[in-house]
């Protein structure tokens, strides 16, 4: 369990240095893409460009469920464009968790995705992909077992509005009450609206998700809203809020979280035949 | 129950098929990178914003002829209210975008037409975009050089949207039957478009000078030029500008590179007459079929000589030149240099008399170009 942890760590402060390293890129990051979680769990069936590399930074998602008891998770994702329409991703989440007045910090679950986009958005036709997931259990408040996921992503634009739903299912064993974060969920369906302001380099979000813990505790229904804003070619900037009061009696009644996103690549990532 | 479902099933089935016949991927690609990466947007701030109003510009035209059904909304939409949006930008250049602008978030409805063609577009203004950062370094002249061609060579490696390094017919871009519609419905906006492009194409010809001082001084010129053009409407390009006549140092040095924006160019008109004719209901189809000629690097390639005017033509040659009409540059595609030089600078009923006399050799270079003239009439040119 502890090499597993060391090996994501290493993994992720590796990106980190690495995206302060490296020539920013003309191309620019785009804050319309959603990612699951930034600042909504509802995310768009676009994956990062093929060649291209993100990372999300470590971000605080606030959320308490009632009074004196709360969580910060502090999540850290790495993605590339491995091919044309398909992302390849590692998250990993830690949380400060208060309980009963004692706090823990503590790592819980890595994730490894794959997103796959299938088709370019028509008049007639939404935007499709799948997401499968690998999610290892890891860390004291982390799943004991090794979950996959399945998510079915559909988004279709009309005008400057997007809308974008999301299903997904998770095989694998029940986990302990309280343990397995917000990576990995029984179900989870939501729908997400989006507003697009072009010139301002704004979009406002806003979703409805039920998720179904993988603790079997009670399904929570939350509404969340938030914007991504492009700050420069390669920097997005995320804020968000949310509240599980659809549901009051299950969910957290208040959260809210904050990200930065900063995408590059690298030129030995282009095809050496194509260089002089 | 069961036969009724498995009908159920394959009639289900069966309507979704035409919906996948229609999907095409995204196939977004990261531009490559380099020690050149925005450099543009570094040294040359106001000529980036207004490359992004460019691509403004070009979404907006696109998203309001395949939005707006009504006509004259649409001529009032884009020669007046778009015209004099893109105006205000240019004019005051804090007010254009210091980013550039994803073509999905200001033209959504009209990226969703023809993918294939978005790519296309996206890819060969990738292409631009990485020349004007490298051409925008203080590197040395030939690392300049490497990494053109090397932009070029990774241009070239996706075949299926890479314009082609020779240079199309001018035929397919002003004598088909949906010809010039765009120009004649929206004379004022195609004015713009045109603008945009003789911008980018004296940029190309300006940022190769290997004096960085020299450079800085003909970027500010161009770019005082094309302000210009937008706080006297009159100085707009009346036909469509292209690299032999106002780039033809970087023609020189990079014939194909230049031969594959005049292509994209052209297709921009073509693309623009299609969008806009009333009477081509199957816009998809159509920007298919005429792409598909395009794209190739074979046939329906341009004959006429096209011989290179002088590097050194002064600002005000540069602003008579942009007056001809568009028949008058096609007959400038004829003419040997001199002549040219004679031509552009002659009074407008001599050069009447010239373009009359050289009709054997147009018909004869553009097959389709009697009959067009036949239906359209003159002055339509």
């Amino acid at each position: 369990m502890n090499r597993k942890r060391h090996l994501t760590r290493r993994l992720l402060l590796a990106g980190c240095l690495v995206s302060f390293s490296v020539t920013p890129a003309a191309a620019q990051a785009d804050y319309r893409n959603l990612d699951a979680g930034r600042p909504v769990a509802v995310e768009d069936a676009q994956p990062i460009e093929h060649r291209a590399v993100e990372f999300q930074f470590t971000v605080p998602h606030f959320s308490r469920e009632r009074s004196g008891h709360w969580h910060f998770a502090f999540e850290n994702e790495l993605k590339w464009g491995i091919l044309p329409d398909t992302q390849f991703g590692i998250t990993t989440e830690t949380v400060a968790a208060r309980d009963n007045n004692s706090t823990t910090f503590t790592q819980r679950d890595v994730q490894l995705h794959l997103l796959y986009n299938f088709n370019q958005e028509t008049p007639r036709l939404p935007a499709i992909a799948i997401r499968p997931e690998l999610i290892i259990g890891a860390g004291g408040l982390g799943s004991r077992h090794e979950h996959g996921t399945l998510k079915l992503i559909v988004s279709k634009t009309i005008h400057r509005n997007r809308l974008h739903f999301n299903a997904s299912y998770t095989a694998g064993p029940t986990e302990a009450s309280g343990r397995g974060g917000e990576l990995v969920n029984r179900f989870f369906y939501g729908a997400a609206y989006e507003r697009t302001l072009p010139l301002k380099f704004i979009v406002l979000v806003a979703d409805v998700y039920a998720r179904k813990p993988i603790d079997h505790s009670p399904t929570e229904v939350v509404f969340e809203f938030g914007t991504r804003v492009q700050l420069n070619p390669t920097w997005v900037l995320d804020a968000g809020m949310s509240t599980g009061q659809v549901r009051p009696s299950v969910g957290p009644d208040v959260g809210f979280t904050l990200g930065l996103s900063h995408t590059f690549s690298f030129r030995s990532l282009f095809p050496r035949k194509e260089r002089p | 129950m069961r036969r009724r479902t498995v009908l159920g099933i394959l009639a289900f089935g069966g309507s979704t098929l035409p919906v996948l016949a229609q999907m095409e991927r995204r196939g977004a690609t990261y531009p490559m990178v380099g020690p050149y990466t925005n450099a543009l947007r570094k040294h040359f701030n106001v000529v980036y914003r207004y490359l992004n109003v460019i691509d403004i510009g070009h979404g907006e035209l696109g998203e309001v002829l395949i939005t707006e059904r009504d006509e004259a909304r649409a001529v009032e939409l884009l020669e007046r209210r778009a015209f004099a949006r893109v105006s205000g930008m240019f004019l005051e250049p804090r007010k254009a975008p210091n980013l550039a602008v994803h073509e999905e978030t200001v033209a959504p409805e009209s990226v969703k037409v023809a993918p294939r063609l978005n790519r296309a577009f996206d890819w060969t203004h990738i292409l631009h975009r990485q020349l004007y950062d490298v051409l925008a370094t203080d590197l040395p002249f030939a690392q300049k050089k490497q990494y053109v061609r090397e932009a070029w060579n990774w241009y070239r490696s996706e075949p299926s949207i890479a314009f082609p390094g020779r240079l199309k017919t001018h035929d397919l871009m002003e004598h088909q039957w949906f010809s010039q519609y765009w120009r004649q419905k929206y004379p004022r906006f195609n004015a713009a478009i045109w603008a945009y492009h003789w911008y980018q194409l004296r940029l190309n010809e300006v940022m190769l000078d290997s004096d960085l001082r020299r450079r800085d001084v003909a970027v500010a010129a161009t770019t005082a030029e094309f302000r210009a053009m937008f706080e006297n409407n009159d100085l707009l390009p009346k036909h469509m500008p292209m690299a032999h006549s106002i780039s033809p140092t970087f023609l020189t040095e990079f014939p194909e590179i230049a031969n594959a924006f005049d292509n994209l160019h052209s297709f921009h008109d073509i693309y623009n007459d299609i969008l806009a004719h009333p009477k081509i209901t199957d816009k998809r189809a159509t920007v298919y079929d005429q792409l598909s000629v395009f794209l190739s690097s074979q046939g329906a390639l341009e004959q006429a000589p096209m011989h290179l005017l002088p590097a050194n033509l002064s600002a005000d040659d540069h602003r008579q030149l942009n007056q001809l009409e568009h028949i008058e540059h096609m007959a400038m595609m004829i003419l040997p240099v001199e002549e040219q030089l004679a031509f552009f600078r002659a009074s407008k009923e001599h050069r009447g008399h010239i373009v009359a006399g050289l009709r054997p050799q147009m018909t004869r270079l553009w097959p389709n170009f009697e009959k067009k003239h036949a239906e359209t009439g003159h002055e339509h040119h």
